[in-house]
């Protein structure tokens, strides 16, 4: 799948992302969420990598602000060697044809007062120099591209199912002939047989079209199946990235471990025996992370230097990464 | 949608008679005698009679029925033969007359028609055009000093009466500064652009008096519905389309938002057609606020009947029509 695996298309370097937190008669700041605090990583070009992690860890902010749908409030993002972290205005829109997203709820992100062919043509109106006659012919084209009827180019997004309208999302990010494409948990909305076919679509026009993603999820077994390489996201951070074997065989982090326990087994037998790490407590709030590591608070491993310090994200060999104390004295 | 407007209608008709029943039976019970207003030397026995011509002998249902033949049947037919010149049976049938001045009341209401209509309608109009991009800016700077600003204007509309306001202003534009006339004056005629002006000084502070009533009412729906909207998904997508600041904002989120909006300024319409009664009143314009004063206060049953009943057809066909532009404009409603 990996063509070059060394070209990189986009690049995070320290992205933060604090939201702060208004309170009070003169609604003063009083805080801040650090929904992502800290993320370091790269995107080959033509490789899916999965982002996982549970609800409210930082994974749609940290897509979000790839994309830059926010303004980053630390943090260096690149794509194709460009610096897009701080680029604004018109700038920034004419490179939206490069990046796109997949949103999660496909019945919210339509707009319900357009019909789908004005959905997907909008883009190409505001970007793309097209007559009229082009244009209905690129939208018929994507339509067709994603599995879509023709015919239904005039119907509003509400006429649809779940399945439907998410494929009406994939070929409006589409529509521009983008490199990289943010899916953040494009399946999640969907029941599980849909699940399948709309997966299927994306991979298969990931060969297709060449195309690169970031898949936000939180179904482990889906990003195994898809990704390439996976990062896991703890509260903000990223505790580890490797190659899609070696983290599903041998994770090194304790919270993937434990991540990855409660994945159930499709064999019965091996399901039988199969030993859940139950994590105790509650993710703290990110408005308020614990001092050192962020995953101290409930870790089964916890060591005293957990709690003070921490922990660097560091390279463990053959493309394994991970940010964990337990890892540094071995 | 044409079935669901029809079957709306027909529904409206019972509505309407239980309307008109019980206008009738208020008027008829509240206290007020028709030869109050007159003088004091005319004896009782003339009074009485005079009380008998007007038809208030008869019993309660009949005079009702009466009414109700003159409203429903004898207006119509005799609107007909005014509009085509036919003649329908002998043309000799009794219309709802007022008993103060012997009118029929529909000539009253035609009469009064017009002034209420520019004053108060152009109030609704400049309310709208004001209110809406107020209403936008507010929702899309929210909590800055654009929107402090508006959202003070707005409260103080709602809560500084009109009989209030309009004194303020008579009081600074025409007694202070002199640059208003403080009297509508309702015999002036457009001819040319002198007289156009003198029309437009006149309708000012009327207008603008009702305006901030409505402004306020109408911005801050339209700053709460934008706010609704400004945080849909969709939204973000459209940024994500890489679409311009104006296009996301003007096409994706105004368009949704209007929705709401433009019920509420359709349900104030039968508002106009009813006049603002006070505010008529303070500046002199003879519009159908006035008219309905008058019949109140001379106890002038038929005028006031027949111009509330007005008033409930109107409300009741303008909440149809809201239904139906909710209808036209949102496409998730399905009314069949």
């Amino acid at each position: 799948m990996l063509d070059n695996p060394q070209n990189v298309l986009v690049r995070v370097d320290g992205l933060k992302m604090h939201f702060p937190i208004y309170a009070g008669i003169l609604r003063r700041q009083v805080g801040t969420v650090k929904a992502v605090d800290g993320l370091t990583f790269e995107i080959f070009d033509g490789e899916t990598l999965g982002l996982v992690g549970e609800s409210g860890c930082g994974k749609s902010t940290a897509g979000r602000a790839i994309l830059r749908l926010y303004d980053p409030t630390e943090g260096k993002l690149e794509i194709e060697g460009r610096d897009i972290s701080t680029i604004k205005g018109d700038a920034l829109r004419n490179l939206r044809p490069k990046m796109q997203m997949i949103f999660q709820d496909p019945q919210a992100c339509l707009n319900p007062r357009m019909t789908v062919g004005s959905i997907i043509a909008e883009p190409l109106d505001e970007h793309q120099a097209m007559s009229k006659e082009e244009r209905q012919a690129r939208v018929l084209e994507l339509m067709d591209q994603v599995g879509l009827n023709r015919d239904f180019a005039g119907r509003y997004p509400h006429e649809f199912s779940g399945g439907q309208r998410q494929r009406i999302g994939i070929a409006r990010a589409l529509a521009l002939n983008p490199k990289f494409i943010v899916c953040d948990e494009p399946i999640a909305a969907l029941d599980v047989s849909i699940q399948a076919q709309v997966v299927n679509l994306l991979e298969d026009l990931q060969e297709r079209l060449g195309l690169t993603y970031l898949f936000i999820s939180h179904d482990l077994s889906m990003v195994r199946h898809l990704a390439t390489r996976v990062a896991v996201m703890y509260l903000g951070r990223i505790v580890e990235l490797a190659p899609r074997e070696a983290l599903y065989d041998r994770p090194k982090h304790p919270y993937t471990e434990a991540l990855l326990s409660a994945v159930p087994n499709p064999d019965p037998e091996t399901e039988a025996d199969r030993k859940r790490i139950i994590l105790q407590g509650d993710v703290p709030s990110p408005a308020n992370p614990p001092k050192g590591c962020n995953f101290c608070t409930r870790c089964p491993k916890v060591m005293d230097i957990c709690r003070t310090e921490t922990p660097a994200f560091r390279h463990y060999g053959n493309g394994h990464h991970a940010a964990c104390h337990l890892l540094e004295g071995a | 949608m044409l079935n669901y407007t029809i079957r709306r209608l027909l529904f409206a008709i019972p509505t309407l008679l239980a309307i008109s029943f019980i206008i009738f039976i208020v008027l008829d019970l509240s206290p007020g005698d028709p030869t109050g207003n007159l003088p004091l030397t005319i004896p009782p026995e003339v009074r009485e009679q005079i009380r008998l011509s007007l038809g208030l002998g008869e019993p309660f249902p009949i005079r009702y029925l009466k009414w109700c033949q003159q409203f429903f049947i004898n207006e119509p037919l005799n609107m007909i033969e005014q509009w085509t010149g036919w003649t329908i049976g002998s043309g000799e049938r009794l219309r709802v007359l007022s008993w103060s001045t012997r009118s029929p009341v529909v000539d009253l209401v035609v009469e009064r028609m017009p002034q209420t209509l520019w004053v108060v309608g152009m109030s609704q109009i400049v309310a709208v055009i004001i209110a809406v991009p107020i209403g936008v800016i507010s929702a899309y700077k929210q909590y800055s000093i654009f929107d402090q600003i508006g959202t003070f204007i707005s409260m103080i509309g709602f809560s500084v009466p009109t009989f209030f306001t309009g004194l303020i202003l008579i009081v600074i534009f025409s007694v202070q500064l002199g640059w208003l006339p403080s009297v509508y004056d309702t015999t002036h005629r457009v001819t040319d652009w002198n007289s156009f002006w003198v029309q437009v000084r006149q309708m000012a502070m009327p207008t603008m008096v009702l305006a901030l009533a409505t402004t306020a009412q109408i911005s801050r729906f339209m700053r709460a519905s934008m706010l609704d909207n400004l945080n849909q998904d969709y939204v973000r997508t459209a940024r994500a389309k890489g679409l311009r600041e104006r296009s996301v904002v003007m096409i994706h989120v105004l368009r949704n938002s209007m929705i709401p909006v433009v019920t509420v300024i359709a349900l104030g319409i039968p508002g106009v057609f009813g006049g603002a009664i006070i505010t008529e009143q303070i500046f002199k314009v003879n519009g159908l606020g006035q008219l309905l004063i008058l019949g109140i206060q001379g106890a002038d049953i038929p005028l006031v009947q027949t111009l509330t009943f007005i008033f409930a057809v109107l409300i009741v066909m303008f909440n149809l029509i809201a239904d139906v532009l909710y209808g036209i404009l949102d496409p998730r409603i399905r009314y069949d």
